[in-house]
């Protein structure tokens, strides 16, 4: 590849290669600050490749490839280069990490110990996060929680977050606008912007943390929560995870032992106010 | 009830098991799936873990694990759930 990245997010090393300069540029300066690959080497490689024999010149547009493949996705425009990079980033791990197991969520931490935030697209688990790590709360990660099956901690691995629509504004209102990647309009989903953490988020990317709690957001709904049981949070957490099959026993051992150990719960909220309280008020319910 | 089929399950050591409150989780090790099971399925994996059983015989020693009366109904439950059991792999005609 003619232009290319290498960065490490906690424990992965990635390396990005484009057959344009713009996207590089792009993440460049998105992971301003991240380390590179221990040793130099990475962990897993994407790359940016036309998406036909003429597509790097007339109308260019992109096709995600790399260490693994989805042959059927659809070609991006090299407007949206940067979003086609991190996608492609996502893609090398939910199908090709086997030392932990993947979660869908966002994590925040406090004192060693991590709330995970997880559920389906829209639920605004990306905003939450984001929110909390300018907040008191240290953010470890967005868009993938990495728990590790040998000693139940989670991992961080905090990638720039993907935020959507009016999560743009929200997070806009709240943090230095150096610390954003363009705004790319009109995307596959929708308006997408994308928010480096923190320098504490950066610096601390190392330290993994305990889970003590699970938490199903819900935005647009009246205030409301209530208790999750273990069975059912075991059922959706397999639904979260990427890799729950491929890792096997592994796998099933570790989602046992967190659904055995950490409570859970669903929360609702109309507005991101309403949404930390909740969590706050809970955060000081599950300490021990 | 028909009592000429007898059921078997795998041995202990196929399935990585752990309880949930009411529910059993269950990793079943030549197949690489996972499932969630209620009572008494886990109980009636456990009778089949050592030993094959007929029907019948199935439905007897769950009347005394469980604490319920043998007749038509009970066997026509217990006969629903082996279907099920067998269906997911985890027991299987002797």
């Amino acid at each position: 590849m003619k232009y290319s990245f290498s960065v490490r997010v906690g424990p992965v090393g990635f390396r990005v290669g484009s057959a344009w300069p713009s996207p590089i540029a792009a993440l460049k300066n998105l992971y301003a600050g991240y380390p590179a690959p221990r040793d130099g080497v990475a962990d897993f490689t994407a790359r940016l490749d036309p998406a036909g024999p003429l597509r790097r010149w007339f109308r260019p547009s992109i096709a995600i490839r790399g260490d693994y493949t989805l042959p059927d996705a659809l070609p991006m425009a090299l407007a949206h280069g940067l979003l086609a990079a991190e996608m492609a980033m996502n893609l090398q791990m939910a199908f090709g990490q086997r030392r932990y197991l993947l979660l869908h969520a966002g994590v925040v931490e406090r004192d060693g110990r991590a709330i995970i935030l997880t559920g389906e697209s829209g639920s605004g688990k990306s905003t939450l996060a984001a929110l909390l790590g300018e907040k008191g709360w240290r953010f470890m990660a967005d868009e993938f929680a990495l728990l590790d099956p040998q000693t139940g901690l989670i991992h961080a691995f905090p990638r720039a977050v993907s935020l959507k629509n009016a999560a743009i504004a929200v997070m806009e209102a709240e943090v230095d606008p150096g610390r954003f990647g363009p705004h790319l309009a009109d995307t596959p989903k929708g308006d997408i912007r994308h928010l480096r953490p923190n320098d504490e988020a950066i610096a601390r990317m190392a330290e993994p943390a305990k889970p003590v709690l699970v938490l199903f957001p819900r935005y647009g709904a009246p205030r409301f929560m209530a208790g999750m049981g273990p069975a059912e949070l075991f059922m959706r957490l397999t639904q979260a995870s990427t890799n729950y099959v491929a890792m096997g026993e592994v796998g099933f051992a570790a989602l046992s032992h967190l659904v055995r150990h950490v409570p859970a719960a669903s929360i609702d909220y109309p507005d991101t106010a309403t949404a930390l309280d909740l969590i706050e008020s809970f955060w000081g319910e599950a300490r021990p | 009830m028909t009592d000429m089929v007898r059921y078997r399950a795998d041995p202990p050591e196929m399935n990585a098991v752990y309880d949930v409150e009411s529910m059993t989780l269950l990793y079943h090790r030549p197949s690489g799936a996972t499932h969630l099971l209620v009572s008494p399925a886990s109980e009636i994996i456990g009778l089949l873990q050592y030993e094959s059983r007929t029907l019948n015989e199935i439905v007897d020693q769950l009347a005394v694990q469980l604490d319920f009366e043998v007749d038509d109904e009970a066997g026509e439950l217990v006969m629903a759930r082996l279907t099920e059991l067998e269906r997911a792999g985890l027991i299987f005609r002797a």
